[in-house]
């Protein structure tokens, strides 16, 4: 029973670690990744509602099949964001 | 003569230092979401003189929000099992290949002039991402959306005004335009305040999660439990002042009971015996009991439930105390502080052939 409970006490101090990056630096983030260009002259869509990211509203960015993907920052986008990484979590 | 003074004052300022250093440390690493609120606080003025304090004020800003409510949370639904949240700021010099090799994933922060977005979109991705992960891929789509938008109103309730604009322009708003979500919220909002959204309906959903499914699954069998779940804690939410009911929940997959130690004529006139028989007489393929009471009286509760689990195979599972919003008999509002014990049966049916 003990073990049991400090196995539990354990995952509950587990951390999650969420990567992030800071405006200030968010530009030379993207010209690093080889994507900035793309992004500021309207060549990147948001892998959700499909319409064309624009830089100011970009609220994250992740790898996915060999390739940069971006998500805006309306809500239902990143609520569709949330379910499909815990459809990922979950496979 | 000697000064006995100055040879016992030295040592026991050593002393009481030292415990009082150390209680503090252990404090700080019990409870890390206090150091995040102290180290924003401390670096939302420092940043003006020192800009690397921005990025400082803007994650443990985001951080304090988020782990101060997973500890608040722990303690009303135990099995919830969340993790705290760290922010890493990425590495400068990451390459595209590292960003893809690594598959990775980067929030993207405003300036700390815009720090309640930040907050707001950390709390909701958070919210959903980590939140009943299990059940939430039980439920349906609607359900899901409803608990993510209320337990991040939650989040963000009591702190500042601003904050809760921002959640509500910006992701609330949006949700509650969906019907169903929109009903299923209001619902939460009127359990909630009968203090038992995150007692008892988190705490079936976290049981609800840790249920395995063999074969197909039958979605709409759970979402449709789901529902009836929620109607029937919204109809026990609106219970009058010392209505006594006698509800169990007995779906396929949820089954629990409430019983209310309430009225203090008939737990003074007739003492423990007849909640001890009620208790007892519930049947044994529920799940959880939820025994519910004022706190005043707390310890004739706690002798219930030591006499019922004398003969019944259950466990205390929680022990918890909360403000209640009910009715009264005038349909006004009447506040209460309630206890709740949580009993969980010891046979529970984890596996569903279906």
């Amino acid at each position: 029973m003990k073990i049991k409970n400090m196995a539990k006490m354990k995952e509950k101090r587990a951390k999650e670690t969420v990567n992030a990056v800071h405006d200030d630096q968010f530009e030379g983030f993207l010209r690093k990744l080889g994507v900035y260009f793309d992004v500021v002259n309207g060549g990147k869509k948001c892998k959700f509602c499909g319409k064309i990211v624009s830089y100011y509203y970009i609220s994250t960015v992740f790898a996915e099949s060999d390739d940069i993907k971006f998500v805006c920052e309306k809500p239902e986008c990143i609520a569709k964001f949330s379910e499909y990484l815990a459809d990922k979590n979950n496979d | 003569m000697i000064n006995f003074n100055f040879y016992i004052g030295i040592p026991l300022v050593f002393i009481a230092g030292v415990v009082g250093g150390c209680s503090l440390l252990l404090y700080c690493i019990k409870h890390p979401e206090i150091v995040d609120k102290w180290l924003a606080m401390f670096t939302r003025f420092g940043k003006f003189i020192y800009k690397r304090w921005e990025y400082t004020y803007v994650k443990r800003d985001v951080q304090s929000v988020i782990n101060g409510y997973i500890a608040n949370l722990s303690k009303q639904v135990p099995n919830l099992l969340v993790k705290r949240v760290t922010l890493e700021w990425v590495d400068e010099n990451i390459t595209a290949d590292q960003f893809i090799k690594n598959e990775m994933l980067v929030m993207r922060m405003h300036k700390s002039n815009n720090q309640n977005l930040n907050i707001v979109n950390a709390t909701f991705t958070f919210v959903s991402h980590s939140l009943l992960v299990k059940a939430k891929s039980y439920i349906a789509k609607y359900q899901k959306n409803a608990i993510d938008l209320y337990v991040s109103y939650k989040i963000l309730e009591n702190k500042k005004v601003q904050l809760l604009q921002t959640y509500v322009q910006e992701i609330l708003k949006e949700g509650l335009s969906h019907k169903k979500t929109n009903d299923f919220y209001g619902k939460f909002f009127d359990i909630d305040r009968a203090g038992i959204f995150f007692p008892v309906f988190l705490t079936e959903m976290t049981f609800l999660g840790e249920k395995v499914f063999g074969n197909k699954r039958n979605d709409q069998e759970i979402f449709d439990e789901v529902s009836n779940l929620v109607l029937f804690l919204y109809r026990y939410a609106h219970r009058k002042l010392h209505e006594e009911l006698i509800s169990e929940f007995d779906g396929q997959y949820c089954k629990f009971a409430i019983r209310i130690v309430g009225m203090s004529v008939k737990v003074h006139q007739e003492g423990e015996g007849i909640y001890i028989r009620n208790i007892q007489q519930i049947p044994d393929t529920t799940e959880t009991i939820y025994i519910i009471g004022s706190v005043d009286n707390r310890e004739f509760i706690n002798n219930i439930v030591s006499k019922c689990l004398k003969t019944m195979q259950y466990d205390v599972y929680n022990m918890y105390e909360y403000q209640a919003v009910l009715k009264d008999i005038d349909n006004n509002d009447y506040r209460s502080m309630s206890c709740l014990t949580i009993l969980r049966s010891r046979n529970v049916k984890y596996y569903h052939k279906i």
